[in-house]
C-alpha cells in the first residue's frame, strides 16, 4: 500500500524543517513541502495528498485563498486542511472555517495537539 | 533495540534541530535575520522582536520586526532593573509593561536574549511580547533560547559580515 502523504505549507524554512522531522520520525506518512499557497495548489493537483498543514500568512498566495481555491477545484476538494497560524482571535479562526479548513491550530504548536490531530486524520 | 519516545519529547527535539540546522545553513547576516524571525515568531511565539547592538554601555537598535522601530532606539527604552544580568550573559523572562490587550487579564511575557560571541555580549534580542496564547516557557523554550544566545551572533556579526544595519545595507 502506498504511503499516505501530507503536504506542508509554510513560508518559514523554520516550520518546514520542524514539520518535516516531526512527520518523519513520528509516522511512516511521505512528507511534501510547498513555501506559499500557489505551489500548495499545484502540488495538491499533482500529488493528492491525504492532509494539507498549511500556514496562513504567506506571500503571493496566502493560506485562506489556497484553501477556498482548494475547495474549488474537484481534485483538491476531498483533502483535510488544516491551517496552522500564530493569530488565535476568533475572527481570524471563523476566517479559516469560512474558508474551508477542518481544523485550525495556533502556533507554537502545541505537540500533544499536533501528533494527536495527524493519527486522527490519517491513523497510526 | 528501540528506544519509545514520546511525541512531546519529539516534537521538543524536533523544534530545536529545526532552529539549530536553520542558524547554520543561514547565508549571511540577512538570511541569518530571517532565520531568527522564523525562529522567534513560528517556535517561540512572539511578533514583537527588536535586536540591540551593545557597545561599552551604549546600546543601537540594529533590526527590528512588528514594532515601532522609534520607541525602541536604545535598551534603556524598557527600563528593565535586570539589564545588567542580560549584558554580563544571562537570559532574562519579565513581565511586559503597556497597553493591555482586549480579553487577556494577564500580562504578556517578555524576554531579554544576551548574544554571545567569543565569551562577550555583542548583543540584545528582545522578543518584547509574547503572543497571549503562549502563557509560560518551558525548558525548551530555553534550550532554544541558548541556542540563539550562542549561535545566532556568528551569522550577523561574524568575521566577514557586514555588520551594518540592514536599513543602512538597502540605502548604500
Amino acid at each position: 500500500m502506498a504511503a499516505k502523504k501530507i503536504l506542508l505549507v509554510d513560508d518559514s524554512k523554520t516550520a518546514l524543517m520542524m514539520g518535516r522531522s516531526i512527520v518523519e520520525r513520528r509516522t511512516s506518512y511521505q512528507c511534501l513541502t510547498a513555501m506559499d499557497g500557489m505551489e500548495a495548489l499545484a502540488k495538491a493537483n499533482d500529488e493528492h495528498p491525504d492532509l494539507v498543514l498549511m500556514d496562513v500568512v504567506m506571500p503571493r498566495m496566502n493560506g485562506f485563498e489556497a484553501c477556498k481555491k482548494m475547495r474549488q477545484q474537484e481534485a483538491t476538494r476531498e483533502i483535510p486542511i488544516v491551517l496552522l497560524t500564530t493569530r488565535g482571535e476568533e475572527s481570524y479562526m471563523e476566517a479559516g472555517f469560512q474558508s474551508g479548513c477542518n481544523d485550525y491550530l495556533t502556533k507554537p504548536v502545541n505537540g500533544d495537539e499536533l501528533v494527536k490531530l495527524l493519527q486522527s486524520y490519517l491513523g497510526e | 533495540m528501540k528506544v519509545a519516545t514520546s511525541p512531546v519529547r519529539v516534537l521538543k527535539d524536533a523544534r530545536l534541530e529545526a532552529a539549530q540546522h536553520r542558524l547554520r545553513e543561514s547565508v549571511g547576516p540577512v538570511d541569518t535575520l530571517e532565520a531568527i524571525r522564523e525562529i522567534v515568531t513560528g517556535l517561540l511565539g512572539c511578533e514583537e522582536i527588536a535586536l540591540f547592538t551593545v557597545d561599552r554601555g551604549n546600546s543601537t537598535l540594529f533590526w527590528s520586526f512588528g514594532i515601532d522601530p522609534t520607541q525602541h532606539k536604545t535598551l534603556d527604552t524598557f527600563e528593565e532593573p535586570a539589564l545588567q544580568r542580560v549584558l554580563d550573559g544571562e537570559f532574562h523572562l519579565a513581565k511586559a509593561v503597556g497597553e493591555p490587550r482586549a480579553g487577556i487579564s494577564n500580562p504578556p511575557l517578555r524576554v531579554f536574549v544576551p548574544i554571545r560571541m567569543n565569551s562577550r555580549t555583542v548583543a540584545v534580542l528582545v522578543m518584547l511580547r509574547l503572543l497571549p496564547q503562549k502563557i509560560a516557557f518551558d525548558e525548551s523554550d530555553i534550550r532554544l533560547v541558548k541556542l540563539l544566545s550562542n549561535e545566532a551572533g556568528r551569522g550577523v556579526f561574524g568575521e566577514g559580515t557586514d555588520s551594518r544595519p540592514p536599513a543602512a545595507r538597502r540605502n548604500r
